[in-house]
């Protein structure tokens, strides 16, 4: 940090891949903020996120010689860290709790101005869900894994994989017109 | 308010996500990079089960030694109490010169056996006073049968031949300097179990202690000294020395 040149991705993965300490540090500086938005998808809350970010980084520095330069460094730091929140959630599975505290009907969408929602907004929104949606909703919308994939990884079944989607995107909604003022009210007990 | 089809909607959550950071807590770094540490941590109970299983490897080495000791020691024994019967039949038939000339040739092949035994362990225990071992060597030979002829064997052998008492003798001490070592190596593998509990700090220093010990006794473990001496300077040489240990084990 006390160079004031900046290194590429590439050239701290090459860093990393020698096991240079510093060369750690800088892409952890460099890319935490972002894997962290990541971890926090997933996660209950910041906490929990956090430890999921610490175990990934960790993952990644002793992976790191396994990367072989297929795609972006920073779209594999990025999937080991989904990678590493997946086997979190699976590893604390909390009683599946996928019933939702709240229940949702499903609604037709109605358009949102996300403009006046922020990141932060949907980020609470999502971390409100019950962890199996929150796992289904994330990997499928956002990350882009199939229903068969989500079933794999999650030990589901696809069909479940697909209701539960679903029933996320109508809590979701749920709670963006809660936030969004609108007021609506939800048959929600 | 337009209709929102569900790729929209996922889509808007994508979007606002695809570039969003978050700040994670100052304090994050430090516990990676103390988790990276501990490799070099490892290294220490690498080291320590390095030494471990040098005692262990070490301990099983004497003890089979120890066994072949006591078959030694009962082979010894037997040839004694041989040489002493030949003896004993040799003696009535004495009158004969013939047969004098006879029995000293026919003890000299156990003996040979005998010494070559004992070069062995004489060597180790030259510290022993000779006395007490003989008196050990009595009281602990006594309850067996075979032992009983000794004495009878001095007492008969005295008046007839003094060069055959002599060895016969040689070959007593030598029975007694097989059994003693025994005890003393039990006292020392205790006291390399001790030091390992106590004053371990450089267990490279350790390892090479407990490996010297080893070599007194074993040429077998010269294997392991050979590896000992790169250890203690050099962490990564253990683990050869770990896996050498497996396969003896």
């Amino acid at each position: 940090m006390k160079v004031a040149k900046t290194y590429t991705l590439n050239e701290l993965m090459e860093g990393c891949k020698a096991g240079n300490r510093q060369m750690q540090e800088m892409l952890y500086r460099q890319t935490a903020s972002k894997m962290l938005a990541v971890c926090m998808r997933y996660a209950k809350d910041r906490m929990e996120a956090e430890d999921v970010l610490q175990m990934g980084y960790v993952k990644i520095f002793q992976k790191v010689k396994e990367f072989k330069g297929e795609g972006s460094f920073e779209g594999w730091i990025r999937r080991i860290m989904v990678n590493t929140a997946i086997e979190s959630y699976r590893k604390n599975l909390r009683t599946l709790s996928v019933v939702p505290i709240e229940d949702a009907y499903e609604q037709p969408s109605t358009g949102f101005d996300f403009g006046t929602l922020g990141m932060q907004d949907l980020m609470r929104v999502i971390q409100k869900l019950a962890d199996g949606y929150r796992m289904v909703f994330n990997m499928y919308a956002i990350e882009g894994y199939s229903h068969k994939e989500i079933a794999e990884t999650l030990g589901i079944s696809e069909g479940a994989s697909k209701s539960q989607l679903s029933r996320a995107r109508a809590i979701l909604q749920q709670e963006i017109l809660k936030l969004e003022g609108f007021g609506y009210a939800t048959h929600a007990g | 308010m337009q209709h929102m089809p569900d790729k929209d909607f996922d889509k808007l959550f994508k979007d606002s996500f695809m570039d969003a950071e978050i700040e994670p807590s100052a304090d994050l770094w430090g516990n990676i990079a103390q988790q990276l540490e501990p490799k070099k941590k490892r290294s220490f109970p690498v080291m320590w089960m390095a030494a471990a299983s040098v005692v262990v490897v070490a301990s099983v080495m004497l003890a089979t030694q120890n066994n072949d000791k006591v078959q030694l020691k009962g082979t010894t024994m037997e040839v004694a109490a041989v040489t002493a019967t030949d003896e004993m039949r040799s003696l009535p038939v004495v009158a004969n010169d013939e047969t004098n000339a006879v029995a000293p040739e026919v003890t000299p092949e156990p003996k040979v056996i005998t010494h070559t035994l004992l070069k062995r362990e004489a060597v180790k225990v030259a510290s022993s006073p000779v006395e007490d071992t003989q008196k050990n060597n009595f009281v602990a030979v006594q309850p067996s049968s075979k032992v009983e002829h000794l004495p009878i064997k001095k007492a008969a052998a005295m008046p007839l031949d003094v060069t055959p008492i002599e060895e016969v003798v040689t070959n007593n001490t030598a029975t007694v300097y097989a059994a003693v070592p025994k005890k003393e190596e039990y006292i020392e593998e205790v006291e390399e179990t001790n030091s390992n509990k106590k004053g371990i700090r450089n267990v490279g220093d350790l390892v090479n202690y407990v490996v010297d010990k080893v070599d007194k006794r074993d040429q077998k473990l010269i294997k392991f000294n050979t590896d000992d001496d790169d250890n203690s300077s050099i962490i990564g040489l253990n683990i050869g020395f770990l896996k050498l240990n497996k396969k003896n084990k």
